[in-house]
Protein backbone atom coordinates (compact mmCIF):
# COMPACT_ATOMS: atom_id res chain seq x y z
CA UNK A 1 0.00 0.00 0.00
CA UNK A 2 1.38 3.37 -0.98
CA UNK A 3 0.65 5.81 1.84
CA UNK A 4 3.21 8.56 1.41
CA UNK A 5 5.61 10.11 -1.04
CA UNK A 6 8.42 8.10 0.48
CA UNK A 7 6.59 4.81 0.07
CA UNK A 8 5.71 5.88 -3.47
CA UNK A 9 9.38 6.52 -4.24
CA UNK A 10 10.33 3.23 -2.64
CA UNK A 11 7.81 1.29 -4.73
CA UNK A 12 8.60 2.75 -8.13
CA UNK A 13 9.49 0.00 -10.60
CA UNK A 14 12.51 1.33 -12.45
CA UNK A 15 11.70 -0.48 -15.70
CA UNK A 16 9.78 1.82 -18.06
CA UNK A 17 7.83 -0.16 -20.64
CA UNK A 18 8.01 1.19 -24.18
CA UNK A 19 5.53 0.74 -26.99
CA UNK A 20 5.41 1.88 -30.62
CA UNK A 21 2.52 1.35 -33.01
CA UNK A 22 1.94 2.07 -36.66
CA UNK A 23 -1.79 2.75 -37.12
CA UNK A 24 -3.48 2.67 -40.50
CA UNK A 25 -5.26 5.70 -41.91
CA UNK A 26 -8.52 6.27 -40.10
CA UNK A 27 -11.97 7.22 -41.32
CA UNK A 28 -11.33 10.78 -40.17
CA UNK A 29 -11.18 13.10 -37.22
CA UNK A 30 -13.54 12.09 -34.43
CA UNK A 31 -13.28 8.38 -35.11
CA UNK A 32 -11.41 5.74 -33.12
CA UNK A 33 -8.73 3.29 -34.20
CA UNK A 34 -7.48 0.13 -32.53
CA UNK A 35 -3.81 0.12 -31.62
CA UNK A 36 -4.22 -3.50 -30.53
CA UNK A 37 -4.91 -4.51 -34.13
CA UNK A 38 -1.98 -2.45 -35.47
CA UNK A 39 1.58 -3.58 -36.13
CA UNK A 40 4.56 -2.47 -34.11
CA UNK A 41 5.78 -3.22 -30.66
CA UNK A 42 3.96 -5.12 -29.27
CA UNK A 43 2.96 -6.84 -32.46
CA UNK A 44 -0.51 -7.26 -33.92
CA UNK A 45 -2.87 -8.53 -31.25
CA UNK A 46 -4.99 -11.64 -31.06
CA UNK A 47 -8.39 -10.06 -31.57
CA UNK A 48 -10.31 -12.91 -29.93
CA UNK A 49 -12.16 -16.12 -30.58
CA UNK A 50 -15.20 -16.70 -32.82
CA UNK A 51 -18.35 -15.88 -30.87
CA UNK A 52 -19.96 -19.23 -31.56
CA UNK A 53 -17.23 -21.66 -30.51
CA UNK A 54 -18.01 -21.60 -26.79
CA UNK A 55 -14.47 -21.12 -25.55
CA UNK A 56 -13.16 -18.73 -22.94
CA UNK A 57 -12.86 -15.25 -24.47
CA UNK A 58 -11.21 -13.48 -21.57
CA UNK A 59 -7.97 -11.62 -22.22
CA UNK A 60 -4.87 -11.46 -20.07
CA UNK A 61 -1.35 -10.08 -20.04
CA UNK A 62 -0.19 -13.08 -22.03
CA UNK A 63 -2.66 -12.40 -24.84
CA UNK A 64 -0.74 -11.70 -28.04
CA UNK A 65 -0.57 -7.95 -28.55
CA UNK A 66 -0.87 -6.88 -24.92
CA UNK A 67 1.54 -4.22 -23.68
CA UNK A 68 3.32 -6.17 -21.01
CA UNK A 69 4.08 -5.06 -17.50
CA UNK A 70 7.63 -5.54 -16.16
CA UNK A 71 8.72 -9.15 -15.86
CA UNK A 72 8.42 -10.31 -12.28
CA UNK A 73 5.40 -8.09 -11.64
CA UNK A 74 2.82 -9.92 -13.77
CA UNK A 75 1.01 -11.50 -10.85
CA UNK A 76 0.36 -8.52 -8.62
CA UNK A 77 -1.66 -5.35 -8.79
CA UNK A 78 0.32 -2.33 -9.91
CA UNK A 79 -0.24 1.40 -10.07
CA UNK A 80 0.21 3.37 -13.27
CA UNK A 81 2.42 6.30 -12.34
CA UNK A 82 3.36 7.78 -15.71
CA UNK A 83 1.84 7.74 -19.17
CA UNK A 84 3.90 9.16 -22.01
CA UNK A 85 2.79 9.31 -25.65
CA UNK A 86 4.09 11.09 -28.72
CA UNK A 87 2.19 10.94 -31.98
CA UNK A 88 2.87 11.76 -35.63
CA UNK A 89 -0.74 12.96 -36.01
CA UNK A 90 -2.71 15.09 -33.58
CA UNK A 91 -4.64 12.53 -31.54
CA UNK A 92 -5.64 11.44 -28.08
CA UNK A 93 -5.00 7.99 -26.69
CA UNK A 94 -6.88 5.93 -24.16
CA UNK A 95 -5.01 3.23 -22.27
CA UNK A 96 -7.37 0.39 -21.50
CA UNK A 97 -7.55 -3.13 -20.14
CA UNK A 98 -9.02 -5.57 -22.66
CA UNK A 99 -11.22 -7.92 -20.65
CA UNK A 100 -13.22 -10.05 -23.11
CA UNK A 101 -12.88 -10.20 -26.87
CA UNK A 102 -14.99 -11.95 -29.51
CA UNK A 103 -14.69 -12.02 -33.28
CA UNK A 104 -16.79 -13.04 -36.23
CA UNK A 105 -19.99 -11.02 -35.97
CA UNK A 106 -21.32 -10.61 -39.48
CA UNK A 107 -22.35 -7.27 -40.94
CA UNK A 108 -24.27 -9.04 -43.67
CA UNK A 109 -27.24 -10.38 -41.78
CA UNK A 110 -30.01 -9.00 -39.60
CA UNK A 111 -30.37 -12.26 -37.69
CA UNK A 112 -29.56 -12.48 -33.99
CA UNK A 113 -25.97 -13.65 -33.50
CA UNK A 114 -25.87 -15.34 -30.10
CA UNK A 115 -22.63 -15.96 -28.27
CA UNK A 116 -22.16 -19.54 -27.19
CA UNK A 117 -21.36 -19.72 -23.48
CA UNK A 118 -20.64 -15.99 -22.98
CA UNK A 119 -17.54 -15.25 -20.90
CA UNK A 120 -17.91 -13.17 -17.76
CA UNK A 121 -15.19 -10.57 -17.40
CA UNK A 122 -12.20 -11.42 -15.20
CA UNK A 123 -11.95 -9.64 -11.84
CA UNK A 124 -10.60 -6.45 -13.34
CA UNK A 125 -13.52 -4.00 -13.37
CA UNK A 126 -13.09 -0.59 -11.71
CA UNK A 127 -13.17 -2.21 -8.26
CA UNK A 128 -11.23 -5.35 -9.07
CA UNK A 129 -14.34 -7.53 -9.23
CA UNK A 130 -15.99 -9.43 -12.06
CA UNK A 131 -19.26 -7.50 -11.71
CA UNK A 132 -18.39 -5.16 -14.54
CA UNK A 133 -18.55 -1.73 -12.93
CA UNK A 134 -16.90 0.89 -15.13
CA UNK A 135 -16.55 -1.35 -18.15
CA UNK A 136 -17.75 -0.70 -21.69
CA UNK A 137 -18.51 -2.54 -24.92
CA UNK A 138 -16.61 -1.47 -28.02
CA UNK A 139 -16.87 -2.74 -31.56
CA UNK A 140 -13.71 -3.41 -33.54
CA UNK A 141 -13.98 -3.59 -37.32
CA UNK A 142 -12.19 -6.62 -38.75
CA UNK A 143 -13.81 -6.70 -42.19
CA UNK A 144 -15.06 -3.47 -43.75
CA UNK A 145 -18.87 -3.25 -43.76
CA UNK A 146 -21.04 -1.42 -46.24
CA UNK A 147 -22.20 2.17 -46.20
CA UNK A 148 -25.88 1.79 -45.42
CA UNK A 149 -26.92 3.61 -42.28
CA UNK A 150 -28.31 1.37 -39.59
CA UNK A 151 -28.66 0.61 -35.92
CA UNK A 152 -26.40 -2.04 -34.43
CA UNK A 153 -27.36 -3.52 -31.08
CA UNK A 154 -25.57 -5.62 -28.49
CA UNK A 155 -27.42 -7.45 -25.74
CA UNK A 156 -25.54 -7.81 -22.51
CA UNK A 157 -25.68 -8.52 -18.79
CA UNK A 158 -24.96 -5.40 -16.79
CA UNK A 159 -22.86 -4.97 -13.66
CA UNK A 160 -25.95 -5.59 -11.47
CA UNK A 161 -26.40 -9.00 -13.08
CA UNK A 162 -29.46 -7.98 -15.11
CA UNK A 163 -29.48 -9.65 -18.52
CA UNK A 164 -30.89 -8.64 -21.89
CA UNK A 165 -29.77 -5.04 -21.64
CA UNK A 166 -29.34 -3.23 -24.94
CA UNK A 167 -26.33 -1.28 -26.17
CA UNK A 168 -26.50 0.74 -29.37
CA UNK A 169 -24.17 1.94 -32.09
CA UNK A 170 -25.61 4.11 -34.83
CA UNK A 171 -23.79 2.97 -37.93
CA UNK A 172 -23.50 5.96 -40.29
CA UNK A 173 -24.04 5.92 -44.04
CA UNK A 174 -20.34 5.42 -44.41
CA UNK A 175 -18.21 2.30 -44.32
CA UNK A 176 -15.87 2.07 -41.34
CA UNK A 177 -12.18 1.40 -41.81
CA UNK A 178 -10.61 -1.91 -40.84
CA UNK A 179 -9.29 -1.45 -37.34
CA UNK A 180 -11.81 1.24 -36.46
CA UNK A 181 -13.37 0.97 -33.02
CA UNK A 182 -16.65 2.36 -31.80
CA UNK A 183 -18.26 2.50 -28.36
CA UNK A 184 -21.73 1.09 -27.85
CA UNK A 185 -24.00 3.28 -25.76
CA UNK A 186 -25.13 1.32 -22.73
CA UNK A 187 -28.74 1.25 -21.66
CA UNK A 188 -29.75 4.18 -19.45
CA UNK A 189 -28.71 3.83 -15.78
CA UNK A 190 -26.29 0.98 -16.45
CA UNK A 191 -22.88 1.30 -14.80
CA UNK A 192 -21.01 -1.35 -16.71
CA UNK A 193 -20.97 -4.70 -18.44
CA UNK A 194 -20.48 -8.18 -17.00
CA UNK A 195 -20.86 -10.15 -20.22
CA UNK A 196 -21.94 -9.58 -23.79
CA UNK A 197 -24.49 -12.13 -24.94
CA UNK A 198 -25.57 -11.42 -28.51
CA UNK A 199 -25.41 -8.97 -31.38
CA UNK A 200 -27.76 -7.88 -34.15
CA UNK A 201 -27.92 -5.41 -37.02
CA UNK A 202 -31.39 -3.91 -37.15
CA UNK A 203 -30.58 -2.77 -40.67
CA UNK A 204 -28.18 -4.80 -42.75
CA UNK A 205 -25.35 -2.47 -43.67
CA UNK A 206 -24.18 -4.48 -46.64
CA UNK A 207 -23.50 -7.97 -47.79
CA UNK A 208 -20.02 -8.08 -46.38
CA UNK A 209 -17.90 -7.18 -43.38
CA UNK A 210 -17.52 -8.38 -39.85
CA UNK A 211 -16.56 -7.05 -36.48
CA UNK A 212 -15.41 -8.03 -33.04
CA UNK A 213 -16.87 -7.03 -29.69
CA UNK A 214 -14.65 -6.10 -26.79
CA UNK A 215 -15.46 -5.49 -23.14
CA UNK A 216 -12.84 -3.13 -21.78
CA UNK A 217 -12.02 -0.82 -18.91
CA UNK A 218 -10.47 2.52 -19.72
CA UNK A 219 -7.62 3.41 -17.37
CA UNK A 220 -6.02 6.69 -18.41
CA UNK A 221 -6.00 9.10 -21.31
CA UNK A 222 -3.37 11.28 -22.88
CA UNK A 223 -3.67 14.02 -25.46
CA UNK A 224 -1.23 14.88 -28.24
CA UNK A 225 -2.70 17.95 -29.92
CA UNK A 226 0.50 18.71 -31.83
CA UNK A 227 2.73 16.46 -33.88
CA UNK A 228 5.82 15.41 -32.02
CA UNK A 229 4.87 16.98 -28.73
CA UNK A 230 4.80 14.33 -26.09
CA UNK A 231 2.15 14.09 -23.44
CA UNK A 232 3.92 13.42 -20.16
CA UNK A 233 1.45 12.64 -17.42
CA UNK A 234 2.83 12.03 -13.97
CA UNK A 235 1.32 10.16 -11.05
CA UNK A 236 -0.85 13.06 -9.97
CA UNK A 237 -1.99 13.87 -13.50
CA UNK A 238 -3.38 10.38 -14.00
CA UNK A 239 -4.45 9.67 -10.43
CA UNK A 240 -2.39 6.52 -9.93
CA UNK A 241 -4.98 4.10 -11.36
CA UNK A 242 -4.76 0.43 -10.47
CA UNK A 243 -3.54 -2.03 -13.06
CA UNK A 244 -4.89 -5.37 -11.93
CA UNK A 245 -2.90 -8.55 -12.10
CA UNK A 246 -3.22 -10.11 -15.53
CA UNK A 247 -4.31 -6.94 -17.32
CA UNK A 248 -4.28 -6.94 -21.11
CA UNK A 249 -3.17 -3.37 -21.81
CA UNK A 250 -3.56 -1.58 -25.10
CA UNK A 251 -4.48 1.79 -26.58
CA UNK A 252 -7.35 3.28 -28.54
CA UNK A 253 -6.50 6.21 -30.78
CA UNK A 254 -9.00 9.08 -30.77
CA UNK A 255 -8.18 10.30 -34.26
CA UNK A 256 -7.62 13.90 -35.16
CA UNK A 257 -7.29 13.30 -38.89
CA UNK A 258 -7.48 10.62 -41.58
CA UNK A 259 -3.72 10.30 -41.80
CA UNK A 260 -1.95 7.08 -40.84
CA UNK A 261 -0.31 7.53 -37.47
CA UNK A 262 2.78 6.44 -35.62
CA UNK A 263 2.59 6.58 -31.85
CA UNK A 264 5.24 5.69 -29.35
CA UNK A 265 5.53 6.10 -25.64
CA UNK A 266 6.28 4.64 -22.27
CA UNK A 267 4.43 3.44 -19.20
CA UNK A 268 5.82 3.48 -15.69
CA UNK A 269 4.47 1.47 -12.79
CA UNK A 270 4.72 1.25 -9.02
CA UNK A 271 4.03 -1.75 -6.85
CA UNK A 272 2.77 -1.80 -3.31
CA UNK B 1 12.06 -1.37 -6.20
CA UNK B 2 14.00 1.83 -6.53
CA UNK B 3 15.26 4.27 -3.91
CA UNK B 4 14.16 4.49 -0.27
CA UNK B 5 12.84 8.03 0.08
CA UNK B 6 12.70 11.60 -1.15
CA UNK B 7 15.30 12.51 1.45
CA UNK B 8 17.65 9.97 -0.06
CA UNK B 9 17.16 11.42 -3.53
CA UNK B 10 17.87 14.94 -2.30
CA UNK B 11 20.90 13.92 -0.27
CA UNK B 12 22.48 11.78 -2.96
CA UNK B 13 21.77 13.71 -6.11
CA UNK B 14 24.43 14.73 -8.59
CA UNK B 15 23.94 16.71 -11.78
CA UNK B 16 25.60 16.22 -15.13
CA UNK B 17 25.78 18.63 -18.08
CA UNK B 18 25.48 17.27 -21.62
CA UNK B 19 25.90 19.82 -24.37
CA UNK B 20 26.03 19.28 -28.10
CA UNK B 21 26.82 21.80 -30.77
CA UNK B 22 23.89 21.45 -33.20
CA UNK B 23 21.57 18.63 -32.43
CA UNK B 24 18.68 19.23 -34.74
CA UNK B 25 19.21 20.02 -38.37
CA UNK B 26 16.71 18.28 -40.54
CA UNK B 27 16.26 18.69 -44.24
CA UNK B 28 14.32 15.57 -45.14
CA UNK B 29 11.48 14.20 -43.12
CA UNK B 30 10.35 10.64 -43.19
CA UNK B 31 7.57 9.98 -40.79
CA UNK B 32 7.93 6.64 -39.20
CA UNK B 33 7.61 5.93 -35.54
CA UNK B 34 8.03 9.60 -35.02
CA UNK B 35 9.26 12.52 -37.04
CA UNK B 36 12.75 12.39 -38.45
CA UNK B 37 15.10 12.21 -35.54
CA UNK B 38 18.67 13.21 -35.02
CA UNK B 39 21.38 11.31 -33.24
CA UNK B 40 23.50 13.51 -30.99
CA UNK B 41 26.16 10.79 -31.03
CA UNK B 42 27.85 12.11 -34.15
CA UNK B 43 27.98 15.72 -32.96
CA UNK B 44 30.71 17.70 -31.27
CA UNK B 45 30.11 18.77 -27.70
CA UNK B 46 31.68 21.15 -25.25
CA UNK B 47 32.79 18.42 -22.88
CA UNK B 48 31.95 15.29 -24.82
CA UNK B 49 33.72 14.30 -28.02
CA UNK B 50 32.12 13.17 -31.24
CA UNK B 51 30.97 9.61 -30.74
CA UNK B 52 33.16 6.77 -31.85
CA UNK B 53 32.31 5.43 -35.31
CA UNK B 54 31.03 1.86 -35.18
CA UNK B 55 33.19 -0.91 -36.63
CA UNK B 56 32.30 -2.60 -39.89
CA UNK B 57 29.70 -5.34 -39.56
CA UNK B 58 31.64 -7.88 -41.60
CA UNK B 59 34.62 -8.12 -39.25
CA UNK B 60 35.13 -9.94 -35.97
CA UNK B 61 35.00 -6.64 -34.13
CA UNK B 62 33.90 -5.38 -30.76
CA UNK B 63 30.50 -3.89 -31.44
CA UNK B 64 29.66 -3.33 -27.78
CA UNK B 65 29.34 0.23 -26.54
CA UNK B 66 29.90 1.19 -22.92
CA UNK B 67 30.78 4.18 -20.78
CA UNK B 68 34.37 4.08 -22.02
CA UNK B 69 33.30 4.46 -25.65
CA UNK B 70 34.15 7.93 -26.92
CA UNK B 71 31.00 10.05 -26.99
CA UNK B 72 29.25 8.47 -24.00
CA UNK B 73 27.86 10.59 -21.19
CA UNK B 74 29.31 9.95 -17.74
CA UNK B 75 32.52 8.66 -19.24
CA UNK B 76 33.90 5.71 -17.32
CA UNK B 77 30.97 5.50 -14.89
CA UNK B 78 30.49 1.93 -13.67
CA UNK B 79 27.79 2.44 -11.02
CA UNK B 80 24.10 1.67 -11.09
CA UNK B 81 22.25 4.97 -11.36
CA UNK B 82 18.68 6.23 -11.36
CA UNK B 83 17.58 9.24 -13.41
CA UNK B 84 15.83 11.66 -11.04
CA UNK B 85 15.63 14.76 -13.23
CA UNK B 86 15.90 15.59 -16.90
CA UNK B 87 16.26 19.17 -18.11
CA UNK B 88 16.99 19.51 -21.83
CA UNK B 89 16.93 22.89 -23.48
CA UNK B 90 17.33 23.84 -27.12
CA UNK B 91 19.25 27.05 -27.60
CA UNK B 92 18.09 28.35 -30.93
CA UNK B 93 15.02 30.05 -32.32
CA UNK B 94 13.49 27.79 -34.94
CA UNK B 95 9.79 27.23 -34.40
CA UNK B 96 9.55 23.63 -33.39
CA UNK B 97 8.87 21.34 -30.50
CA UNK B 98 11.63 18.94 -29.66
CA UNK B 99 11.19 15.41 -28.37
CA UNK B 100 14.16 13.98 -26.47
CA UNK B 101 15.08 10.35 -25.97
CA UNK B 102 17.76 9.35 -23.50
CA UNK B 103 19.16 6.10 -24.87
CA UNK B 104 21.68 3.54 -23.67
CA UNK B 105 23.71 2.51 -26.73
CA UNK B 106 24.39 -1.20 -26.39
CA UNK B 107 25.71 -2.29 -29.77
CA UNK B 108 26.58 -0.57 -33.04
CA UNK B 109 27.92 -1.64 -36.44
CA UNK B 110 28.54 0.21 -39.66
CA UNK B 111 28.93 -0.55 -43.35
CA UNK B 112 25.46 -1.72 -44.34
CA UNK B 113 24.70 -0.72 -47.89
CA UNK B 114 21.82 0.07 -50.21
CA UNK B 115 24.07 -0.62 -53.18
CA UNK B 116 23.06 -4.25 -53.11
CA UNK B 117 19.87 -6.23 -52.73
CA UNK B 118 21.80 -9.24 -51.46
CA UNK B 119 21.70 -10.55 -47.91
CA UNK B 120 24.19 -8.75 -45.66
CA UNK B 121 25.00 -11.24 -42.94
CA UNK B 122 26.53 -10.31 -39.62
CA UNK B 123 28.97 -13.14 -38.96
CA UNK B 124 30.23 -12.06 -35.55
CA UNK B 125 27.35 -10.37 -33.74
CA UNK B 126 28.58 -11.40 -30.30
CA UNK B 127 26.41 -10.97 -27.20
CA UNK B 128 24.69 -7.85 -25.94
CA UNK B 129 25.97 -6.44 -22.64
CA UNK B 130 23.90 -7.02 -19.50
CA UNK B 131 22.01 -3.79 -19.93
CA UNK B 132 18.62 -4.68 -21.38
CA UNK B 133 15.53 -3.55 -19.49
CA UNK B 134 16.18 -6.06 -16.73
CA UNK B 135 19.96 -5.95 -16.69
CA UNK B 136 20.40 -9.11 -18.75
CA UNK B 137 21.85 -9.79 -22.20
CA UNK B 138 18.58 -11.20 -23.56
CA UNK B 139 17.61 -7.92 -25.17
CA UNK B 140 14.31 -7.22 -23.43
CA UNK B 141 12.96 -3.76 -24.13
CA UNK B 142 15.62 -2.70 -26.63
CA UNK B 143 15.13 -1.29 -30.12
CA UNK B 144 17.04 -1.28 -33.39
CA UNK B 145 17.87 2.14 -34.83
CA UNK B 146 19.06 2.85 -38.35
CA UNK B 147 21.49 5.73 -38.83
CA UNK B 148 22.35 6.69 -42.42
CA UNK B 149 26.06 7.41 -42.74
CA UNK B 150 25.89 8.22 -46.46
CA UNK B 151 22.73 9.96 -47.64
CA UNK B 152 20.17 7.55 -49.05
CA UNK B 153 19.30 7.90 -52.70
CA UNK B 154 15.97 8.27 -54.37
CA UNK B 155 15.02 4.59 -54.66
CA UNK B 156 11.94 2.93 -53.23
CA UNK B 157 12.33 -0.20 -51.21
CA UNK B 158 12.16 -1.85 -47.84
CA UNK B 159 15.07 -2.47 -45.54
CA UNK B 160 14.54 -5.64 -43.57
CA UNK B 161 16.48 -6.67 -40.50
CA UNK B 162 16.35 -10.30 -39.45
CA UNK B 163 16.84 -10.74 -35.74
CA UNK B 164 16.22 -12.99 -32.76
CA UNK B 165 13.87 -11.53 -30.19
CA UNK B 166 14.48 -11.75 -26.46
CA UNK B 167 12.95 -15.26 -26.42
CA UNK B 168 15.13 -16.46 -29.33
CA UNK B 169 12.29 -16.33 -31.84
CA UNK B 170 13.37 -15.31 -35.35
CA UNK B 171 11.70 -12.05 -36.35
CA UNK B 172 11.97 -9.45 -39.09
CA UNK B 173 12.00 -5.71 -38.62
CA UNK B 174 10.98 -3.42 -41.45
CA UNK B 175 12.03 0.04 -42.45
CA UNK B 176 10.07 1.52 -45.37
CA UNK B 177 12.67 3.31 -47.42
CA UNK B 178 10.59 5.76 -49.45
CA UNK B 179 11.58 7.42 -52.69
CA UNK B 180 12.58 10.63 -51.00
CA UNK B 181 16.11 11.21 -49.91
CA UNK B 182 16.98 10.53 -46.33
CA UNK B 183 19.65 12.71 -44.87
CA UNK B 184 22.70 11.28 -43.19
CA UNK B 185 21.84 13.55 -40.29
CA UNK B 186 19.00 11.35 -39.16
CA UNK B 187 18.30 8.25 -37.11
CA UNK B 188 15.14 6.15 -37.05
CA UNK B 189 13.83 3.32 -34.96
CA UNK B 190 13.10 0.20 -36.96
CA UNK B 191 9.61 -1.20 -36.96
CA UNK B 192 10.10 -4.33 -34.94
CA UNK B 193 7.25 -6.74 -34.58
CA UNK B 194 7.85 -8.09 -31.16
CA UNK B 195 6.70 -7.50 -27.64
CA UNK B 196 10.00 -8.55 -26.14
CA UNK B 197 13.08 -6.99 -27.75
CA UNK B 198 16.19 -7.94 -29.70
CA UNK B 199 18.79 -10.46 -28.63
CA UNK B 200 20.85 -10.40 -31.82
CA UNK B 201 20.74 -9.31 -35.45
CA UNK B 202 21.51 -11.94 -38.06
CA UNK B 203 21.26 -10.10 -41.37
CA UNK B 204 20.06 -7.08 -43.31
CA UNK B 205 18.49 -6.99 -46.75
CA UNK B 206 17.40 -4.16 -49.02
CA UNK B 207 14.30 -5.31 -50.87
CA UNK B 208 14.01 -3.21 -53.99
CA UNK B 209 13.61 -3.53 -57.72
CA UNK B 210 16.96 -1.84 -58.12
CA UNK B 211 19.97 -1.01 -56.08
CA UNK B 212 20.18 2.30 -54.37
CA UNK B 213 22.69 4.67 -52.95
CA UNK B 214 23.61 5.04 -49.33
CA UNK B 215 25.18 3.37 -46.37
CA UNK B 216 24.02 3.06 -42.80
CA UNK B 217 24.84 2.01 -39.28
CA UNK B 218 22.65 -0.12 -37.08
CA UNK B 219 22.42 0.68 -33.38
CA UNK B 220 20.76 -1.38 -30.68
CA UNK B 221 19.67 0.84 -27.86
CA UNK B 222 17.41 0.95 -24.83
CA UNK B 223 15.30 4.07 -24.42
CA UNK B 224 15.58 5.08 -20.80
CA UNK B 225 13.45 8.18 -20.85
CA UNK B 226 11.45 10.15 -23.38
CA UNK B 227 9.93 13.58 -23.11
CA UNK B 228 9.33 16.73 -25.14
CA UNK B 229 8.62 20.40 -25.03
CA UNK B 230 4.95 20.98 -24.39
CA UNK B 231 4.32 23.45 -27.18
CA UNK B 232 5.77 24.68 -30.45
CA UNK B 233 7.94 27.66 -29.83
CA UNK B 234 10.61 29.57 -31.61
CA UNK B 235 12.25 30.40 -28.33
CA UNK B 236 14.10 28.40 -25.84
CA UNK B 237 11.64 26.40 -23.77
CA UNK B 238 13.43 24.42 -21.10
CA UNK B 239 11.93 21.23 -19.77
CA UNK B 240 12.23 20.64 -16.06
CA UNK B 241 11.24 17.09 -15.29
CA UNK B 242 11.55 15.95 -11.72
CA UNK B 243 11.38 12.54 -10.16
CA UNK B 244 7.62 12.32 -10.68
CA UNK B 245 8.15 12.57 -14.43
CA UNK B 246 11.30 10.48 -14.77
CA UNK B 247 10.04 7.74 -12.42
CA UNK B 248 13.63 6.80 -11.62
CA UNK B 249 14.49 4.56 -14.57
CA UNK B 250 17.47 2.36 -13.84
CA UNK B 251 20.77 2.96 -15.62
CA UNK B 252 23.03 -0.05 -15.46
CA UNK B 253 26.78 0.07 -14.77
CA UNK B 254 28.90 1.14 -17.75
CA UNK B 255 25.92 2.40 -19.75
CA UNK B 256 26.71 4.34 -22.91
CA UNK B 257 24.22 7.20 -22.73
CA UNK B 258 23.41 9.63 -25.51
CA UNK B 259 20.48 11.68 -26.75
CA UNK B 260 18.26 11.33 -29.78
CA UNK B 261 16.21 14.37 -30.66
CA UNK B 262 13.15 14.63 -32.85
CA UNK B 263 11.64 17.84 -34.18
CA UNK B 264 7.96 18.51 -34.80
CA UNK B 265 8.83 20.45 -37.95
CA UNK B 266 11.51 20.29 -40.58
CA UNK B 267 14.31 22.75 -40.21
CA UNK B 268 17.58 23.39 -41.91
CA UNK B 269 18.92 25.25 -38.93
CA UNK B 270 20.98 23.71 -36.25
CA UNK B 271 19.71 23.84 -32.70
CA UNK B 272 22.40 23.27 -30.14
CA UNK B 273 21.06 21.62 -27.04
CA UNK B 274 22.05 21.76 -23.46
CA UNK B 275 20.82 19.13 -21.06
CA UNK B 276 21.24 18.80 -17.33
CA UNK B 277 20.56 15.35 -15.97
CA UNK B 278 20.17 14.49 -12.30
CA UNK B 279 21.21 11.07 -11.05
CA UNK B 280 21.18 9.05 -7.87
CA UNK B 281 23.44 6.15 -7.19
Amino acid sequence: MITSLDSFINNIISYPISFAKSISASEGGGTYMSCFKSSGNPGIGDVGIPFDNGNDATCSGSTLGAIHVPIGYEYQNLYLIRLNTVSSVASSYSLYDRLVSYTGFSCATTGLQTITNPSVIPSRDSYGTNSGYGTEIWGEIHGVPGATAGRWEVYYTNSEGISNRTGVYFHPANAETSGQMMPFLLQTTDKGVRSVDSFRLLTSSATTGNLGLVILRRIAESSNPTIGIASNLNVFDIGMPLIYSGSCLSLIQFCGATTATQVMGTLNFASG
Amino acid sequence: MSLPSLDYIINNNFNYLYQKSASIALTNLLTFYFQAARSCWELAGTSIPVGQSPPDYTGNNNFICDSSTAGAMLSGCDSTLYLNSFKPNKVNNTASSICYLLVDRLWAASGFSLNTTGEQNIPFFGTLPNRDLYGSSSGFGVDIFIRPSVTFGNVNGTINVNYLDAYDNPKTGTFPKGASLISNLTIFPFGIDSSSGIKSITSVKFNSTGTGVGRFDLVIGRTIHMTSEERVTNKSLPINEDVLKTCLPIIYPSSCLFLITSASASSTMGMPISCILGFNS
